[in-house]
């Protein structure tokens, strides 16, 4: 198996690093999928032992 | 460990982009998918083709590699949630076919991941424990260490 490999932050890897850091905070689809969350919830389990909430 | 071939990937120092290449049929296409912060510890993972400096989550790129793009964007959560074992990551297609597609892969390998990672899928209004052959509309995973003692809450981020 070829194994995968993870760099921090290669100077060939800087520019493209900049052009995703300018990239607008949330898409549509993750605005829609932060909606959904505040919607529906999270896991009971998760909401109520940990105190895990969205926004 | 996933043994289905995986590409190599990269990540900025910020640890919450991820980017790989994807090689096969059409050429190479560069692929990104980047953790957006919900919540305290809650993460979506978004995920498509990268162009024009825009993340594109409807590109379908039929490159051939379906299988090995699905594995590297699993070892990609696998990453984000060592470095950071707090986190829930959420989870859902752009349609329905796509959430399938996510949910056929969660199938193939919950044998392998379901000891270290706990999967929630969402269906009917409610979040129960990812069974196979169900069909749900969304998912979220997050490392068993929250229920093994290991994750005191005082540990959260702000």
């Amino acid at each position: 198996m070829k194994k995968t490999k993870k760099t921090k932050q290669e100077p060939a890897n800087a520019e493209k690093a900049r052009e995703y850091n300018d990239y607008p905070p949330f898409s549509e689809k993750t605005k829609s999928d932060k909606e959904f969350l505040e919607k529906y919830g999270l896991p009971k389990e998760l909401q109520e032992k940990y105190g895990f909430k969205v926004g | 460990m996933i043994q289905t071939p995986t590409y190599e990937f990269y990540t900025t120092e910020s640890g919450d982009h991820y980017n790989f290449k994807s090689v096969g049929k059409n050429g190479e296409i560069e692929k990104v998918a980047r953790f957006d912060k919900l919540g305290r510890n809650i993460y979506n993972i978004a995920f498509g083709d990268w162009n024009n400096n825009k993340l594109h989550d409807r590109a379908v790129s039929n490159n051939g590699d379906k299988d090995k793009i699905l594995a590297t964007v699993g070892r990609i959560i696998s990453d984000f949630t060592e470095t950071l074992p707090e986190a829930l990551v959420f989870a859902r297609g752009v349609d329905q076919v796509r959430t399938r597609l996510y949910q056929q892969e969660i199938n193939k390998h919950l044998d392998i991941i379901g000891p270290f990672f706990m999967i929630w899928g969402f269906l009917d209004g409610r979040w129960t424990p990812f069974k196979k052959g169900v069909n749900y509309h969304a998912f979220i995973g997050h490392r068993h260490a929250f229920f093994a003692g290991q994750w005191p809450p005082d540990v959260l981020q702000p």
